[in-house]
């Protein structure tokens, strides 16, 4: 193809960096040159160390063996994720991956469950909504199993994502992408250079004078954006009027206690609290905003709230929450903090940079760089935001919480129009309209709408026309079968350590035989 | 809140019809009660022309219904088509060749163009080849058969499809009541009765606007119509003598021999036609009435948008079905959806017309037309009806060559590449040519579900 793109310069490692570096040299033609440049001096920020399913699709882009990439990251299973204080003080719930039950005659399954539970009776035999999601039971009981084709419909129904460490992550993309070719050059960047016609970014020099030119740039320099932002002006679209918080303390911990095949996230007076366990170590963290609580007041609850023992000292990490108005603009792409920052709650930022390079390679530009594939870009980005962004205003504005000024903030606040039609509409008789692109789907929504206190009023009423005694039936029969299939399930840590135990694992004090 | 007790549908009709035999079957064991009164009108509800095309996701529909193939064959003049011959080319329903390293095949098209080859993506369509030589088969299950990728729709006559229909729902208790609607009683934003020519006036729970074109329960609730900016064609011509064979639509004056067709005025030479305006109402759901067919939109006969609009517009409706409280979140929830569903089908009769320069598009067209000419990439919007080997199909046969393929094909090597797409391409003619003729179309024979 004349007029194609033969060198792209990668600015900043880290997991954003490297995924981008695979991807590329995997999926373009071997003649495009990739060249990434970091520098060992600049940390990664890492808070994004749990995934969503379909970091499934990016590994098997990558061709990644499964095991050998646990293994080497340390990697963990994640079920879902367990949020405790949400509602209102001492309650919890999971929002698992996977669906709940089995639809009946077109019907969702919860609509049945509704029903049920709005005619009263006896409650124990009909148990938790969660009872009927095989992710939320396995998760209860620190259970995992591989779902393989074959393995029934329950297990079909079953979705995983991984906790992994993402600088090991990094470095184990790193080893995928020098072996196809990605040139990766140690240094900082002292300075972007321009073209003077029209403003794109020609070259870059680094602090000891070198000089890497390309013609596509992809800036994963983290919050500062220093080709995106401080170099293009691209500016930034604020949603701290929705999500305030803007601080985040992280500290790692030894594990203590059963692996959990899921991530916590804990409701606190000012924020939330992060639990993200690996095969070696947990990763804590406390998000919060400065204007509720102090720095350290923040350090302190989440030194005297984590489980095990503490083996880093706390970091302070410091946020403004919105995204990039254009997360591509003349020849930059914006992947990771340099896009945007969302609150990881539902772990959504190692998808956000997939999202963007899997956007970036339909949509892959040449020399000319034609707006329309900027423009679609930007559009397609936008709309995956704001969808993620309701959704984690949902977890805020629906609660009882009113214990302290901070939930007393997030439940008053006006939300998105978007987002009071979809409570509403949840509120009346339990119904779920998925957009089109929502990277969450309906079972997701239904999680967190019901986890977090929205009590349909009423239930689709053409469940009425299934018989009282077949619905019970149906239902007690699906209830046992999970939990059947939970129980022949093995402990998620003797799964990894029959299947993709790293040697930190092995070696790992607490795991008894 | 209490369930619905009853249900009135005005109107005649396959929309009527339609939403009459679908609720039926849907609310079975709810006592609800459903009727429907005539409106006497003259047009049908939801179809302009004496045929209209069905889609293959109408299966879905007759299968909830439990009404097989075979009887519907036989009740409804009835015969399928596998694309709609558009003169130059076809709009073939299913795949185009197959994906190879998970490119669109459209993209191979593009780049075997771009390298001097003749490639025409008709070629590489079963449907298409299947229509072009008047062959027809069913499709098979197995994945790995040339033969899996295509699908089928059916040419329907719309009086007998009305009728067969209408025999379900009575069969299943909807009752039929005397007398011709006469006048709607809309006390401000809801529906209070229906008035008829004998007999007292008819209330319900719940209404239904399947008047057609004068959408005579809308207008009382004062819903508007909004006339379309963008489609010109506004008088219909009947439809002429037609036989069983591939629904076609002509290059110049958007005729179509089984359906009808439509010009506009200023095409007309004396007066052809009857005079209609292509649009759709601002809302679909005001409080107690919902519409269906005419009186929620009209747009030109193409491929079967009437039935599909009806189909997604019901099972909306189902999705969403009210208790006696009539939430209006329901309402607004199903005006979104709905509107969106109408728009994309409008984009959809309109690429053809926009392609010629013969119709301005929307921004929403206009950026999928950008978007395919740069790079072949097809955009898929909320709501769609039509999926991408669609709007392929139309693009490429109005000629619109993508400028760039996907950059994957350039990490294959192009020797092999050609070779394989002109295997491709034989298999699926000597395919074709082992087929039976469409006439031979067995009429009682296994379907697929």
């Amino acid at each position: 193809m004349t007029n194609a793109i033969t060198d792209i310069v990668i600015c900043g490692g880290g997991t954003a960096g490297w995924m981008a570096a695979a991807a590329l040299s995997k999926v373009l033609s071997r003649d495009v040159n990739i060249t990434l440049i970091e520098s060992d001096e600049i940390g990664t920020v890492g808070v994004g160390e749990a995934t969503i399913p379909p970091i499934l699709t990016f590994n098997g882009l990558l061709g990644i063996d499964e095991d050998e990439f646990l293994k080497a990251t340390n990697g963990t299973f994640k079920l879902g994720i367990e949020f405790v204080n949400w509602r209102s003080p001492d309650h919890r719930y999971i929002h698992p991956f996977g669906t709940y039950g089995v639809d009946m005659q077109a019907i969702k399954f919860h609509q049945f469950y509704m029903k049920l539970k709005q005619m009263g009776g006896d409650s124990q035999v009909l148990g938790e909504l969660e009872d009927y999601n095989v992710c939320a039971v396995a998760s209860r009981l620190n259970r995992y199993l591989r779902p393989k084709p074959g393995m029934g419909e329950v297990m079909a129904g079953m979705k995983y994502a991984f906790h992994f460490d993402a600088g090991l992550y990094a470095r184990f993309l790193r080893g995928h992408a020098e072996g196809r070719g990605v040139k990766r050059i140690e240094g900082n960047i002292a300075q972007v250079n321009q073209r003077a016609s029209d403003g794109f970014v020609e070259s870059v020099t680094l602090q000891g004078g070198q000089t890497v030119a390309g013609q596509l740039f992809i800036d994963c320099t983290g919050f500062r954006g220093l080709l995106i932002e401080e170099t293009l002006n691209t500016g930034f679209e604020d949603w701290s009027h929705w999500l305030p918080n803007d601080r985040a303390w992280a500290v790692q911990t030894d594990n203590n206690g059963p692996l959990t095949p899921y991530t916590r996230a804990t409701a606190r007076e000012a924020g939330w609290q992060w639990r993200i366990p690996l095969q070696h170590r947990t990763g804590n963290g406390y998000v919060f905003s400065s204007k509720y609580v102090s720095e350290e007041a923040a350090r302190e609850t989440l030194l005297s709230t984590i489980d095990g023992r503490a083996i880093t000292e706390p970091r302070l990490l410091k946020f403004k929450t919105g995204r990039r108005i254009k997360a591509w603009h003349k020849n930059v792409v914006a992947l990771g903090l340099a896009s945007g920052f969302l609150e990881p709650l539902e772990s959504t930022s190692i998808h956000f940079i997939q999202a963007g390079i899997t956007k970036l390679l339909a949509l892959f530009p040449t020399q000319d760089f034609a707006t329309i594939e900027e423009d679609e870009y930007n559009r397609l980005t936008r709309l995956q935001w704001e969808q993620v962004r309701d959704f984690i205003i949902l977890h805020y504005k629906a609660t009882l919480r009113d214990d302290t000024p901070y939930w007393v903030r997030n439940r008053d606040m006006a939300v998105p129009e978007t987002l009071t039609q979809k409570m509403e509409l949840f509120a009346a008789k339990g119904r779920i309209f998925r957009r089109e692109d929502d990277l969450f789907a309906e079972d997701n929504w239904l999680a967190v709408m019901y986890g977090q206190g929205i009590e349909p009023k009423g239930y689709d009423p053409l469940v009425d026309g299934l018989g009282l005694e077949d619905i019970r039936r149906n239902l007690k029969n699906i209830k046992s079968v999970v939990a059947r299939t939970v129980q022949a399930m093995p402990t998620q840590e003797a799964f990894i350590r029959h299947a993709c135990a790293s040697d930190a694992f092995l070696k790992s004090a607490h795991i008894s035989a | 809140m209490a369930r619905l007790k009853s249900i009135l549908i005005c109107g005649s009709g396959v929309a009527a019809w339609f939403m009459a035999a679908g609720l039926s079957r849907a609310l079975e064991g709810q006592g609800c009660r459903i009727t429907v009164l005539d409106d006497g009108a003259t047009e049908d509800s939801a179809c302009l022309g004496r045929a209209v095309l069905s889609l293959p996701a109408l299966r879905a529909f007759h299968g909830v219904l439990g009404l097989s193939e075979d009887q519907m064959i036989k009740a409804a003049r009835v015969w399928p088509y596998t694309a709609l011959n558009m003169g130059t080319y076809h709009i073939g329903i299913g795949d185009h060749g197959a994906r190879l390293n998970t490119v669109a095949f459209h993209h191979f098209v593009t780049w075997l163009r771009q390298g001097g080859h003749k490639a025409d993506i008709d070629t590489f369509s079963i449907p298409a080849l299947m229509a072009s030589a008047g062959k027809f088969t069913r499709p098979v299950n197995d994945p790995n058969s040339v033969l899996s990728g295509f699908s089928y729709g059916l040419v329907l006559d719309v009086g007998r499809y009305s009728d067969l229909l209408r025999t379900y729902a009575v069969s299943r208790g909807v009752d039929v009541a005397e007398g011709r609607l006469t006048k709607v009683d809309g006390s401000g934003a809801q529906i209070a009765s229906v008035h008829r020519d004998q007999g007292a006036p008819l209330a319900a729970d719940f209404y239904i606007d399947a008047t057609g074109e004068p959408a005579r329960l809308m207008s009382a609730v004062e819903v508007p119509f909004e006339v379309d900016l963008y489609l010109n064609a506004n008088r219909i011509l009947p439809a002429l003598p037609h036989d069983t064979g591939v629904p076609m639509m002509s290059a110049g004056c958007q005729m179509l021999p089984v359906m009808g067709g439509v010009i506009s005025d200023e095409a007309a030479t004396n007066g052809d036609g009857r005079a209609f305006v292509q649009g759709r109402r601002a809302q679909f759901w005001v409080s107690n009435v919902v519409a269906a067919g005419h009186a929620a939109g009209v747009l030109q006969p193409f491929m079967g948008h009437e039935l599909q609009l009806l189909h997604t517009g019901f099972t909306r409706l189902i999705g969403l079905f009210p208790d006696d409280g009539m939430s209006p979140v329901l309402a607004r929830e199903y005006n979104r959806l709905m509107t969106q569903t109408f728009d994309r089908v409008r984009d959809f009769v309109l690429l053809p017309q926009v392609l010629r320069g013969q119709a301005e598009g929307p921004p929403e067209l206009a950026r999928k037309i950008s978007q395919f000419k740069s790079r072949g990439r097809v955009v898929m919007y909320d709501e769609e009806s039509y999926s991408e080997s669609f709007w392929v199909s139309v693009l490429m046969g109005e000629g619109v060559l993508p400028e760039r393929y996907d950059r994957i094909i350039d990490s294959m090597e192009p020797e092999r590449l050609t070779q394989q797409l002109i295997k491709m391409r034989d298999i699926m003619a000597r395919a074709v040519s082992a087929m039976p003729p469409l006439k031979a179309v067995p009429v009682t024979s296994g379907v697929p579900a």
